[in-house]
């Protein structure tokens, strides 16, 4: 039914548009009607097109996420699998975890070296550096700086 | 002594000042405006500049530049060529067309009028839209395709408009035929190259005014948005937390721009330059695989497309055409355009935040008149106003980047049916 809109309309917006001048088009009889289908198909159709999208989007947004889940699935059995198979204590694991992230804190001299030279820059003051510690928590710095720099000029 | 006199009278004679009329003056004086709020106010200064200094070139007689008579099929017209065998001789049959002659225009342009050649053929606009794509981040939408709705709301100004300036006819103050009509109205989108792209098709004459209106308008965006914003929603509304977005893949960030052009382009072919530029814009930075053209896209051609697209689009607003009242009315209806799309958008975001159950903050809703990343930010700072904590930025990106789509499409489908 929306077609046949369509297309009866066309013919009289061409006959209009074939008119040129403006006050011409005005006192044609079809003007308004034609005004008006032209506004609301316009309207309509954009809806219609981004209500498609949104459609196939969230479509594809639950197949994803489907997947995503099916996976972590696989990867958590997997993990479950490897971890009775080692048979060892739980807690074997885990002090062996911290051990290793100890490790990655003490050794990088190469990042403590970096830190240490940009406090330096700032403060330009005498300091000791107690410990470094990665921050897993909250916003990233980069998110951080982001939402900063976007939310700037006001 | 004689000769002497003599040839300073040429020299004055073919000076500027010769053939200067008042129109040219008051529209040298309006380029120093444009030029005052480019620099001191910096109002969309990489475009604003160009336009006024365009505006100023053309409207400095004799130059040559731009000529207005190249492009008015009036007085350049097409002959088309028919070739008739007769016998061992050819007779050639010339038959006056609608369109111009873009032989004339190579043989008797100026600068800008080679350079005009861009925009009249639609080539600007979506070169401009491939860097665009190549810089925006669809991953807000694709994890929330709900705002897509937004984008589409926000639309409503450029068909309210339209009807605005058909309107505006029967009071007999205006006349504007519907091909003007609709190229006034799609301000509202807030897509300079949008907006630029369906004038030169429909209302080349207006190109001028509309894109200075546009320009204008997305730069006051912070300044016309929050008080409709504001009078609109309640302060609970606008205090309303959104969750976080969830993750977006790779795979789903490349699809998107493959699967968004598939769809609109079947649908509406003649949104297919602008919709479909802008998503191999984005396929070619989510593909992560062309980097050097990516690089390219945003920066070097999109500079270079901004500087020609800038002067010449100025260099059309020769007095005859800019000195009119035609454009007073574009700049009320453009003003009307952007506050009914932002009203849309924040209306339907209520309607969304009312069946969502108070979980979506209708303050996106006005970030769906494009304008990418202003109206996102004005989203931002309002919500941050109520509650400081408050972040909408990633999600008004949403309906952000969805009315750049919005737009497209919705020039897409006055140009079918009116073109």
């Amino acid at each position: 039914m929306n077609n046949a809109l369509i297309l009866m309309s066309e013919n009289a917006i061409d006959r209009i548009q074939g008119l040129g001048d403006a006050k011409l088009q005005l006192s044609d009889p079809d003007y308004w009607s034609s005004v008006g289908i032209i506004a609301l198909t316009g309207i309509l159709v954009v809806f219609l097109i981004l209500a498609i999208l949104i459609f196939i989007f969230w479509l594809m947004g639950t197949i994803f996420k489907i997947v995503d889940k099916s996976k972590k699935a696989r990867a958590e059995t997997k993990k479950k699998a490897e971890q009775n198979a080692a048979s060892a204590p739980v807690a074997a694991v885990q002090t062996e975890q911290i051990e290793e992230a100890a490790e990655e804190e003490s050794d990088d001299e190469e990042i403590v070296a970096v830190i240490s030279a940009a406090i330096a820059a700032y403060t330009e003051q005498g300091f000791t550096i107690k410990s470094i510690r990665k921050r897993s928590s909250a916003r990233s710095a980069w998110s951080t700086a982001g939402i900063s720099e976007n939310t700037r000029p006001f | 002594m004689e000769i002497f006199t003599d040839t300073l009278r040429s020299l004055i004679d073919t000076s500027g000042f010769a053939a200067f009329t008042w129109q040219n003056g008051v529209m040298i004086l309006l380029s120093f405006v444009l030029f005052y709020l480019a620099i001191v106010k910096q109002y969309e200064p990489l475009l604003m500049l160009p336009i006024a200094f365009g505006m100023l070139l053309t409207n400095i007689p004799l130059t040559g530049l731009y000529t207005p008579e190249l492009w008015d099929p009036a007085t350049n017209p097409y002959f088309a060529p028919e070739y008739i065998e007769d016998g061992a001789n050819i007779l050639v049959q010339f038959t006056k067309e609608t369109s111009l002659d873009y032989g004339r225009v190579l043989h008797d342009g100026g600068l800008l009028d080679m350079l005009y050649l861009g925009v009249k053929l639609q080539i600007y606009p979506p070169l401009i839209f491939l860097g665009i794509g190549a810089m925006t981040d669809f991953g807000p939408l694709i994890a929330n395709p709900k705002s897509f709705l937004l984008g589409a709301a926000a639309q409503g100004g450029i068909f309210f408009t339209f009807l605005g300036a058909c309107m505006l006819n029967m009071t007999g103050i205006a006349d504007f035929t519907l091909k003007e009509a609709a190229s006034i109205a799609i301000i509202g989108g807030a897509d300079g190259p949008t907006a630029i792209y369906l004038t030169s098709k429909l209302a080349p004459q207006l190109l001028g005014s509309i894109a200075v209106a546009a320009y204008s308008y997305m730069a006051l965006v912070p300044v016309i948005q929050p008080p409709i914003m504001r009078a609109l929603t309640t302060k609970k509304e606008r205090a309303v937390k959104m969750g976080q977005l969830r993750e977006v893949s790779k795979l789903e960030k490349v699809v998107f721009p493959i699967a968004v052009t598939v769809i609109v382009a079947l649908i509406v072919p003649s949104a297919a330059p602008l919709v479909g530029i802008l998503m191999f814009g984005n396929l070619m930075k989510e593909s992560g695989v062309c980097d050097r053209l990516v690089k390219t896209a945003t920066n070097e051609l999109m500079n270079i497309i901004t500087i020609f697209l800038g002067v010449t689009v100025g260099a059309t607003a020769v007095a005859e055409n800019f000195l009119s009242w035609k454009t007073i009315f574009i700049i009320i209806l453009g003003l009307i355009a952007f506050c009914v799309g932002t009203a849309c958008g924040v209306l339907l975001g209520k309607l969304m935040y009312l069946i969502s159950g108070k979980k979506i903050n209708p303050l996106i809703g006005s970030a769906g008149v494009s304008a990418v990343p202003m109206a996102a930010r004005v989203s931002q700072k309002e919500g941050a106003r109520e509650n400081p904590s408050n972040f909408l930025l990633m999600h008004a990106m949403g309906p952000n980047v969805a009315g750049v789509i919005g737009s497209a499409v919705a020039a897409g489908v006055l140009l079918s049916i009116l073109g």
